[in-house]
């Protein structure tokens, strides 16, 4: 919690991403032309919702930030509903399903990558040593 | 022990929270709600021997054979009805007691296995056995799927394990606990099994990362082993139901989907049953989501998050996100998968609703939850906060779930908490049935109780079931109000031929059951009950009125019994059996074999051995005439029926009250004539000839109306028209009347409006936008006609009429609008009691129309006001209603003539002249009818009928509808009507002018790209307001046809035709085509001629036929002195698969009994038919069999003795799988027996071996 209030880790973490799109110019493009043909074919959210998946896909970000994404959208929803906007409610709850789905991809997608843990529920033991950039996934070099 | 306590604190802690949620099922008592029925232990006895054949109803396949532990019709009840043992006692054992002590249990070491944590374990526990969709569930009574729901998790649990160790034990246990499952509920199997799919997957490329194909064939055998065994288990079962076809349709399998409105993705996410309200249950009454349940989910996906690296806990994060994704049918997002799922993908129609996939959500929010908390306690182990907030975060989770068992502790949730009795009725019902020794049913009216006696030798039937099934082929065509469901159970009884249909099905006893509101169980409200409280006396009074029943007392005013004395042995033979070309008008085909050939009511339908001896095939020519059949231009019809081969003795029947009557003006002369409708002819050969006679004629007064009255009906008589006398008229009397001097002055405004003025009839406000004028280019009487104009208010005028005596008067006025839906009037006396008369009459077209009514002028009346009316509407259009020709006269009786009464049900015989064709091409000359189609623009080539689409369900203020003309799909013409509704239903309507009582055939294309049905509705405005209407299923995208004779009821004069395309889920554009209207006006030749066409053998009955009912898939007949063929009918539901078989060698012996491989020597498949529509019968053939083949016992006086077998043959399938799931059984526990007495022994030497 602490972190998210900490301008200077904001602004590290907007100069790592900075520097990802600036460095990794061919996963840019592959991104570009794939959420241009989605956006083109199937419509603006549609568009976005990949940007964001694809994005942290390739760039391999930490999904941790997409669940609490996902969370965030499902915490707005009882909140809606008391205000009586069922509709935007329903649709918060949607966003929140589409989220929790990148969140389990990205994961499995980390897991393949990293490996993981069976079954002992504690992270920090499967965690790999040396990183020091907790928002960040494993970096090329 | 303490030790013991202290080691399985937690596990003792989730199995005492389940003690204590479900402390009421402690008892013996019976708990029975909805679908959990109560059994008898005479009733659970017979299903130890269980069979692919159901006794139950009218018999039936054994669609639920895989069935074997737990459920009403399975062997372990059987078991317990063995031992003396009600219901009550089984179900704890078998159901309720298993779902107490495992609920938690196993879902205690399930998500202790994952999480590695007891108190994971304790909150997985909560989570798995107090959510709301279980508990709902259960309180419904489906128990049956809770169990089977905890065995799919030991089943999961035991295939995580197995995949671990690899061990053959787990295989063993695995496909065990698998087939445990499916015995309770065969979904839940399902729903395990795409689990297990998903894990072997899963566990292969991302726990093992297995890449190489070779390893992953090797893995994946491996991993199949237990799936293998489960179906060695279940071969018993997949063997009969491949056999009998109903593993891939069968009545579970054949609904629709349901339920869409009930299911989203925000109940889901939290689970929340919809249904649920934290007190009593109301069934289909959506709540809203209490806000703590959003923590649900929370805590859910925080598991997931927090543990992301743990590979199982990742796996049940999809687990739950494929749980969220069905669980909400057709909610967003993708709401059409849930759709195309359940009409594509196999097996997966048995979900109509989605509320089965909530087993994935808690499943996996059981594992995610209690990964959360699991978290918790492992990285909040310092800091006075953060162990605070450990406990009390956790204190919150269990409260959410634990709250929810309130309702079940303080019993306010009924149903299934509360003990039940049995009404005392029903006990001596129970006795009074079983001590009979024969065979017999009882029909429960209108269903039957969860407390109704039945056994394999007496089986109950529900009236409200029969009807939908068996019956309703044989009831549909006879219905006249089937859209109240009380109508449609009752009317079966009022069948001519209901009696007949009783007997054969064996019906002994009909019986009216309780209204058992002290048990909650009065299902009479779903049977008319909600609109009439005394419905239970309404069904009395009905079957009181049943000349074939006859009322008894069994010893209790508690139920009602009636006694059919005339019922049949379920096995008998008879001599003549029917053939019919179609099962419509099956009272008149009754009433013409009842009076024409006398013979019993036996009859098989659409056969395709029709045409072959020994059936009597009887064909009215002109029944199913199609739109192709009517020759409008040469004014007759054609039918062509095929003649059958080899037989030189058919007969033409021809109905002798053909005769019609009818009024004619014939401008001279008022009239009364009778004609004997039109000419038959056979390939131009007249069988008959038109004729028309003069009942009565009178001279007509110059300026003088005429009318007929037929009953309350009034009919003014027209030059050169005729008017059909009814045939409820008949052997009664019609009046003819005339009318005397118009009392009312300037009728026809040729002398200007009544009023200066016009009025206001609805002067709300000040601001009225109103106009009365005389319209001199529309009129139909005279030069001018009144026009009353109304944009906003109601514009009236009135006029005086004096009034010179009371009695019977006739009001009379033309009417006209293009824009009014109505024209009123309102005429007020100045009696003592200020009499008036309202009414309105309905405008359908453009065009003039003339209003009739009697009106009774009350004593004392001196004068009476009469006021027309223009109303608005929507106070922006401009309605104009325009009247002329107003008469009002006194009514002079002229003459009553006598219409003579027709002998019905009489025919003549006719030889049909001899010809070699084979097929017979009669037609039929009326010279009444000119065939024209009545609805205009009926292909829609000059566009649609109305300007806008109509919204046929306007529940709110959001319709997304369209209507426009198809170029491309069009069956007719150019072009097609296209209706489109995405909210709400699009519909089009047309109003036609009908003749009252006529007969005419209605047809219409249809098609459509995406709905599941079409629909239309015909509206009459007869006294009734008759309805017909129908949706007409659609599988294809292909042009159908639609085509029905309709009888329009008597009084009706126009008919609103309405078509629809009907939305389904707020979101797909669903698109209905039609094209090629038709309504043509048609003789009613429905029962005017049958052709019969008989084989010419003369059969006779055996002189005796006795039976023995081994189980309910064989009976063994005894036939005694059989002389020539005959029929043996057999009351059990028809089914392809039952046999007569010879009862010899070839079915005998230690093999032979029971193998499917055999080949009895029996009656061939084309001599089995389905009797009556439903039931079996054989012809046996006596020369074929005991002259020619020796399979019968000559006696001396040469008759034959037949022994005979009835077997339902996938008995015999079911027999081998028997073997192969026992032996499978048997091998798996003996495996299991041989392993665990070796681990003992190896536990034992490492004991020993520690203790030396």
């Amino acid at each position: 919690m602490k972190k998210i209030i900490n301008k200077k880790w904001w602004m590290s973490l907007l100069r790592l991403i900075q520097k990802d799109i600036t460095t990794k110019k061919k996963r840019g493009v592959v991104l570009l032309l794939v959420v241009a043909l989605i956006w083109f074919y199937l419509g603006m959210n549609a568009g976005l919702l990949w940007a964001l998946f694809l994005s942290f896909a390739l760039y391999q970000w930490e999904n941790r930030i997409i669940g609490v994404l996902a969370l965030a959208t499902l915490v707005s929803c009882p909140f809606l509903l008391s205000f009586k906007q069922d509709a935007l409610a329903e649709q918060m709850a949607v966003y929140a399903y589409y989220f929790l789905v990148m969140t389990v991809v990205l994961q499995i997608m980390e897991l393949r990558r990293e490996g993981g843990d069976e079954g002992s529920g504690v992270i920090q033991q499967t965690r790999k040593p040396g990183r020091s950039k907790p928002w960040l996934g494993p970096r090329e070099g | 022990m303490k030790e013991f306590f202290y080691k399985y604190k937690y596990l003792l802690l989730a199995f005492s929270i389940s003690i204590i949620a479900n402390f009421r099922w402690l008892s013996l008592s019976i708990f029975t709600s909805s679908d959990h029925g109560f059994y008898f232990l005479d009733t659970l006895k017979e299903f130890s021997l269980f069979n692919a054949w159901s006794a139950l109803g009218m018999g039936s396949v054994n669609v639920l054979i895989w069935r074997i532990i737990a459920g009403p019709d399975s062997l372990m009840y059987g078991l317990f009805g063995n031992l003396g043992l009600d219901s009550n006692v089984s179900d704890k054992f078998l159901v309720i007691w298993p779902w107490i002590v495992l609920s938690g249990v196993v879902s205690y070491f399930f998500v202790r296995n994952i999480t590695k944590s007891e108190i994971g374990g304790i909150v997985g526990a909560c989570v798995f056995s107090f959510n709301t969709y279980f508990l709902s569930s259960n309180r419904a009574g489906h128990l049956l799927l809770s169990v089977a729901f905890i065995f799919a998790t030991l089943s999961f649990f035991l295939f995580m394990k197995f995949l671990k160790e690899r061990k053959i034990s787990l295989a063993c246990l695995t496909s065990l606990s698998l087939f445990i499952t499916a015995s309770y509920d065969f979904r839940s199997l399902y729903i395990v099994f795409g689990i297990l799919f998903f894990y072997s997957i899963y566990h292969l490329i991302v726990v093992n990362e297995i890449l190489e194909y070779k390893k992953i064939i090797k893995d994946t055998l491996v991993m199949s082993s237990p799936i293998i065994l489960f179906c060695a288990l279940s071969i018993f079962w997949v063997l009969v139901s491949l056999n009998t076809g109903t593993l891939a349709e069968n009545s579970i399998l054949n609904r629709s989907l349901f339920g869409n409105s009930f299911w989203n993705i925000q109940n889901t996410f939290t689970l929340f049953h919809p249904f649920w309200s934290g007190s009593a249950i109301s069934w289909f009454v959506v709540h809203d989501i209490p806000f703590y349940f959003w923590l649900i989910p929370i805590f859910a996906y925080l598991g997931l998050i927090l543990n992301r690296k743990n590979r199982e806990v990742v796996f049940f994060g999809i687990i739950s996100l494929i749980g969220i994704f069905l669980a909400k049918q057709v909610g967003e997002p993708f709401h059409s998968t849930y759709p195309w799922l359940y009409e594509h993908f196999p097996g997966f129609n048995a979900f109509r609703e989605a509320s089965k996939f909530y087993f994935l959500v808690i499943i996996s929010y059981s594992v995610l939850i209690a990964s959360f908390v699991n978290w918790l306690w492992e990285n909040w182990t310092s800091g006075r906060i953060k162990v605070f907030s450990k406990y009390l975060i956790t204190g919150v989770i269990l409260f959410i779930f634990l709250w929810n068992t309130k309702p079940i502790i303080t019993g306010e949730i009924d149903s299934m908490f509360i003990p039940r009795h049995i009404p005392q009725g029903y006990l001596i019902l129970k006795d009074f049935i079983l001590k009979q020794p024969e065979y017999f049913r009882t029909l429960w009216v209108p269903r039957d109780s969860r407390w109704s006696i039945y056994t394999g030798q007496k089986p109950k039937i529900s009236s409200i079931a029969v009807t939908d099934s068996e019956w309703k082929k044989l009831v549909e065509n006879n219905n006249e109000d089937i859209k109240l469901v009380q109508n449609r159970i009752t009317n079966v009884f009022r069948l001519p031929f209901a009696d007949k249909l009783f007997d054969v099905s064996s019906i002994k006893y009909v019986v009216v059951p309780l209204q058992d509101i002290e048990n909650s169980d009065d299902f009479f409200a779903d049977y008319g009950g909600d609109k009439n409280p005394n419905i239970r006396q309404w069904y009395i009074d009905q079957l009181d009125n049943i000349s074939w029943l006859k009322k008894i007392d069994i010893g209790t005013k508690d139920l009602v019994v009636y006694e059919n004395k005339g019922y049949k042995e379920p096995i008998l033979a008879f001599t003549e059996l029917y053939n019919f070309n179609s099962l419509d008008n099956l009272d008149s085909k009754y009433s013409f074999i009842n009076k024409n050939l006398g013979s019993d009511f036996y009859f098989t339908g659409i056969d395709k051995n029709a045409n072959k001896s020994p059936l009597v095939k009887i064909t009215n020519p002109f029944e199913n005439l199609a739109m192709s059949g009517i020759i409008s231009d040469g004014n007759y019809l054609v039918a062509i029926t095929s003649s059958t081969e080899g037989r030189s003795n058919d007969m033409l029947y021809i109905h002798k009250k053909s005769l019609s009557f009818f009024g004619a003006d014939t401008g001279k002369e008022i009239q009364i004539n009778a004609n004997n409708g039109g000419i038959l002819k056979l390939k131009s050969q007249s069988i008959n000839s038109a004729d028309t006679q003069n009942i009565f004629s009178i001279s007509k007064v110059p300026h003088t109306q005429y009318y007929l009255q037929q009953g309350s009906e009034l009919t003014a008589f027209i030059k050169g028209n005729t008017i059909d006398i009814a045939d409820s008229t008949m052997d009664s009397k019609v009046a003819i009347l005339a009318d005397s001097a118009n009392l009312i002055r300037n009728p026809s405004f040729e002398d200007g409006t009544w009023q200066d003025k016009v009025g206001d009839c609805n002067n709300f406000d000040a601001n009225p936008v109103l106009g009365m004028s005389l319209s001199s280019d529309v009129a139909s009487e005279g030069k001018q006609a009144l026009q009353l104009e109304a944009t906003r208010h109601n514009a009236c005028t009135t006029t005086k009429i004096a009034i010179p005596d009371f009695g019977k008067y006739i009001l009379t006025f033309d009417y006209q609008s293009s824009n009014a839906k109505q024209a009123s009037f309102y005429l007020a006396f100045n009696d003592k009691e200020k009499t008036v008369v309202p009414d309105t009459a309905k405008i359908t077209d453009a065009e003039w129309s003339t209003y009739r009514r009697f009106i009774n002028v009350p004593y004392g009346a001196t004068s009476a006001t009469l006021y027309v009316y223009a109303e608005a509407v929507d106070n922006k259009t401009n309605i104009i209603n325009r009247y002329d020709n107003f008469s009002f006269s006194k009514l002079r009786a002229v003459r009553e003539v006598n219409i003579p009464k027709q002998t019905i049900g009489e025919y003549s015989k006719n030889s049909l002249p001899k010809s070699n064709d084979t097929s017979l091409i009669f037609t039929y000359e009326d010279k009444n009818f000119d065939y024209e189609n009545t609805i205009d623009n009926g292909s829609f080539e000059e566009g649609t009928w109305q300007e806008k689409v109509g919204d046929c369900n306007n529940h709110d203020k959001n319709p997304i509808l369209r209507m426009s003309l198809n170029t491309e799909e069009k069956s007719d013409g150019a072009q097609a009507l296209q209706l489109g509704a995405t909210r709400h239903n699009a519909c089009l309507s047309k109003g036609l002018k009908v003749n009252s009582g006529g007969h005419y055939l209605f047809s219409f294309d249809y098609q459509s790209p995406n709905a599941d049905h079409a629909g239309y509705y015909l509206g009459f405005n007869d006294k009734d307001k008759t309805i017909i209407s129908e949706r007409l299923t659609l599988k294809d995208k292909s042009w159908h046809t639609f085509i029905k004779n309709i009888k329009v009821p008597e009084g009706a004069t126009v008919v609103s035709l309405f078509v629809y395309a009907d939305a389904t889920d707020g979101k797909t554009n669903i698109l209905n085509r039609y094209d090629n209207f038709k309504i043509i006006e048609v003789p009613d030749l429905s029962d005017a001629y049958y052709l019969v066409s008989d084989p010419g053998i003369k059969l006779e009955k055996p002189k005796s036929i006795t039976f023995d009912l081994i189980n309910p898939t064989k009976k063994l007949v005894h036939i005694k002195g059989a002389t020539t063929p005959f029929y043996v009918a057999m009351s059990e539901s028809y089914h392809p698969q039952w046999q007569l078989q010879f009862d010899n060698a070839k079915i005998h012996g230690v093999f032979n009994s029971w193998t499917p491989f055999v080949k009895p020597e029996r009656v061939g498949d084309e001599y089995h038919y389905k009797l009556n529509d439903f039931l079996n019968a054989w012809y046996v053939d006596t020369e074929a069999y005991c002259v020619n083949n020796s399979l019968c016992v000559k006696n001396a006086d040469g008759s034959y003795d037949i022994e005979m077998v009835i077997e339902f043959f996938p008995q015999r399938w079911f027999y081998l799988g028997l073997l192969i799931s026992g032996t499978t059984l048997l091998g798996c526990i003996g495996y299991l027996g041989y392993d665990g007495i070796k681990r003992l022994r190896r536990k034992g030497d490492k004991k020993y071996e520690k203790n030396n």
